[in-house]
């Protein structure tokens, strides 16, 4: 799967500190354009590190994460730009993620204005903002005067604004509450089908994994140790841990 | 995340009635009234400056509302043009501590690691160094001028407020926001101005606010010690000097400038106090 | 039969120039060996009912209403007694365990000491008996290796470590209720279930009533008796678990429940049936 179809891919990647033991060892995936890719792990797994270097904002001791069949040298000042348009982040905590004392449409034009991208930055923003189901009139209010839920989703109007074909999102609902989270989830699902945006989501929570991709792979300890369709792993997942994993998710009792 | 927090956040009460802006209210008079003085004085004196009509050491009187030194000189007038004085160093020092201070504190917050060493290394020995002294070096190099004694009180103050940036912009960079920016395609240049600068300067508005009472003495203590500006310089400092030895005759001289100068610094400092309580964030967290 | 807590009107308010309520009064009892879970979602004041039980509410928060505790040395209550008079009763009969264990643990002090505090003060014991306490304090926590844990300082073990920890702190006393406020919430999921299991076991084995809090239904659906559903600091149901899952009386509980097996349904159905 890696190589020409690929969107975005990790090829071998390695990655330490110095010359401590390795964060990640030889990490190999990939995601197609418009595929939707889970990543599972515990803390300690290397997924913000992996999370970092797919981002371009760190690059790996070994191996090489490539962009559009092309290996991604971060510092390469256009061909970064030329990622960036296309592969932008949604991150874990709503609180952090915006800036408190800037408003929140200028928040999510920022993008627009780094990355040197035409058009009527106003209309745009008042364009996303309806995107995720938000007022035009919110574009003027500040951080605070919003839910978790309402954050994140401006967040995701944010990554949206450049009009990326993949979305890099670390946790994206694990910080809000259950009934919003299906509404997250849900606007993810309907941006992911109406404009072939792709997904990769990092995530510890097997539910929003199951919820969202068609792929998943499975790190453990800085290797990927399962990977597969999401169906096939999830009813009969290869490795232990895998099982494990599965077996350690709280369920409901039957109906 | 936040890992000492009590499992609970304490939301925000309902914005408080005024109650709390009572240092706000008697600093601000204070503080008004002594630059309006101050002001004015641009503009208009009883006398000119250096008139020596009036005859020396004379107690107040309806003519001269203050009396006269040893001069002969109105006291009120120089009273005056004192607290223009004073104002202009308060502003002037904060001015190049907040210029000299912030830039320091960035740079050491988004440089490499050496350099941030290096920088702070550099603040460490700055802040143990006596402010007098600092002053006495740079008079002795610039000559003893109004200048002089700014940049020296300025520059002290630079290396407290770069200590405060440093911190303060240190945690700002690790939020998620300013990862956000940067995979957003903005500069490191950009992050500095959109976002580091704004989250910031709330944090120093206070130490700065306080900086300026801090300078206004300063400024006193050196022309009291014949550092500051030579005359004729209408500084409160230089005038507590002059009036030392006549205490016994003309008391007017001598503790007029004294009150003066404490006005102005408990004003700013109330000031400052007020500030804080008004700009206080809506939640208070219990951390 | 006399339930060992009884909440009556249960409140928590903002005290000072602009005051408000947080908590608008919950009514519960809690009868020994019972396990009630309380779910809710932000807001929902949960959590400033279990500091208001447990007489731990920071200032400027004040409780109302009535939390009596019905404990070996009779019963006490709660709001309004004086700290000094509630130290008696926090440890011997109330335990607590946080969501946060870095927050109830003290980082200066070996993990050894620490667990030393209370079973000398409430066991009385010295010297190798106590050394001998924190140990299989340690070990019935399943900490693995407890010499070295107890020579530990906290930041030197992992958070589900941590998390044992504090639970062996909590139970050092023999407390008759333990109050666990999202203690697994800050966990990865395979540590989480662990600790869940060792709660079960724990709670079982001391017989002692437990209230659970927490935001997950999952995680509460295969711990508690009853649930109790608080929002916006009101009370919103109260039920046998069994029954709030099956038929919920309230929309907002329907809700919630509703969107938990919506999240639920996401995953393959359980082979063994359940997880945890």
């Amino acid at each position: 799967m890696t190589g020409t179809t690929s969107l975005l891919a990790a090829e071998d990647v390695s990655f330490a500190y110095g010359s401590a033991q390795p964060v990640l060892a030889d990490v190999s995936l990939a995601v197609a354009p418009g595929a939707s890719l889970g990543l599972v792990g515990e803390s300690g797994a290397g997924k913000t590190t992996l999370l970092r270097l797919l981002l371009g904002l760190a690059a790996p001791t070994a191996g090489r994460v490539v962009f559009e069949g092309e290996r991604l040298d971060i510092r390469n000042g256009r061909a970064l730009r030329r990622f960036r348009r296309a592969v932008q982040p949604v991150y874990q905590d709503p609180f952090s993620s915006l800036d408190p004392r800037m408003p929140v449409g200028r928040s999510i034009a920022e993008p627009l204005r780094s990355l040197r991208i035409e058009g009527d930055h106003t209309a745009r923003v008042t364009e996303l903002l309806e995107a995720v189901g938000l007022p035009a009139d919110a574009a003027e209010r500040y951080p605070d005067a919003f839910s978790g839920g309402q954050r994140q989703r401006i967040a995701i109007a944010r990554a949206l604004a450049p009009r990326p074909r993949l979305l890099l999102a670390d946790e994206p609902v694990s910080a809000l509450d259950t009934s919003v989270r299906m509404h997250v989830i849900e606007l993810l699902q309907r941006l992911a089908h109406e404009q072939g945006i792709g997904f990769l989501l990092v995530s510890h929570d097997l539910t929003i994994v199951s919820a969202l991709c068609e792929q998943m792979a499975v790190l453990e300890a800085g290797r990927i140790v399962e990977q597969g369709p999401t169906r096939s792993v999830l009813t009969a997942p290869a490795h232990p841990y895998t099982a494990r994993l599965l077996a350690s998710v709280p369920r409901l009792p039957a109906p | 995340m936040t890992a000492t927090t009590l499992p609970v956040t304490v939301p925000a009460p309902a914005r408080p009635r005024r109650r709390r802006s009572v240092n706000l209210a008697v600093g601000g008079a204070l503080f008004g009234l002594i630059a309006v003085i101050g002001i004015v004085s641009v503009f208009w004196t009883p006398f000119a400056f250096d008139d020596t009509e009036g005859g020396r050491l004379q107690p107040p009187s309806a003519e001269h509302w203050a009396g006269t030194d040893r001069l002969g000189r109105d006291l009120f007038t120089q009273l005056m043009i004192g607290a223009r004085l004073a104002l202009a160093v308060g502003f002037g020092s904060v001015a190049i501590a907040a210029v000299v201070g912030i830039s320091l504190g960035l740079l050491a917050a988004i440089a490499r690691r050496w350099v941030d060493d290096a920088v702070s290394s550099l603040l460490d020995i700055a802040i143990a160094f006596p402010t007098l002294l600092l002053a006495m070096l740079i008079v002795a190099w610039r000559g003893a001028s109004l200048e002089s004694a700014i940049l020296a009180i300025g520059l002290a103050g630079a290396a407290v407020i770069a200590r405060l940036t440093r911190v303060s912009a240190t945690r700002v960079l690790a939020q998620d926001f300013v990862t956000a920016s940067r995979t957003s395609g903005t500069s490191t240049w950009g992050i500095v101005r959109l976002h580091v600068l704004r989250n910031v300067w709330p944090t120093l508005i206070v130490p700065l606010a306080l900086q300026f009472g801090g300078a206004v003495g300063a400024e006193a203590s050196l022309s009291y010690l014949g550092l500051g500006s030579p005359p004729p310089n209408a500084s409160w400092g230089r005038m507590l000097q002059e009036a030392q030895s006549t205490v016994l005759v003309a008391p007017t001289a001598a503790v007029v400038p004294g009150i003066l100068l404490v006005a102005l610094i408990i004003g700013v400092n109330l000031l400052a106090d007020g500030l804080r309580d008004v700009a206080d964030p809506t939640t208070r967290s219990i951390r | 039969m006399t339930a060992l807590l009884d909440l009556t009107g249960l409140s928590v308010r903002i005290e000072g120039p602009a005051p408000r309520t947080l908590v608008h009064g919950v009514d519960v009892s809690l009868a020994a060996g019972e396990r009630l879970g309380i779910i809710g979602e932000s807001g929902s004041g949960k959590s400033l009912t279990a500091l208001a039980v447990l007489g731990l509410l920071p200032y400027p928060l004040v409780a109302g209403g009535s939390a009596r505790i019905a404990g070996d040395t009779g019963a006490i209550e709660i709001v309004g007694t004086p700290a000094r008079r509630l130290d008696r009763v926090r440890g011997t009969t109330v335990g607590a365990v946080f969501q946060e264990p870095l927050a109830s643990l003290d980082p200066l002090m070996r993990v050894g000491g620490q667990l030393a505090w209370p079973l000398r003060r409430h066991r009385g014991l010295r010297g190798d008996a106590l050394r001998r306490a924190v140990l299989d304090a340690l070990a019935e926590v399943q900490l693995a290796d407890p010499e070295r844990i107890a020579r530990s300082y906290i930041h030197e073990i992992s958070g589900g470590q941590r998390q044992r920890v504090a639970i062996a702190l909590a139970l050092a006393a023999d407390p008759q209720l333990l109050i666990a406020d999202e203690p697994t919430t800050a966990l990865d999921v395979t540590v989480q279930a662990g600790i869940l299991d060792l709660l079960q076991r724990e709670v079982t084995e001391r017989g002692m009533s437990l209230l659970f809090i927490s935001h997950d239904l999952p995680v509460l659906a295969g711990i508690a008796d009853r649930v109790l559903v608080m929002r916006g600091g009101r009370q919103i149901e109260l039920g046998a678990t069994a029954q709030i899952l099956a038929a919920p009386v309230d929309p907002y509980t329907a809700q919630l429940v509703a969107a938990s097996r919506r999240l639920d349904e996401f995953l393959p159905v359980a082979e063994s049936g359940g997880g945890a």
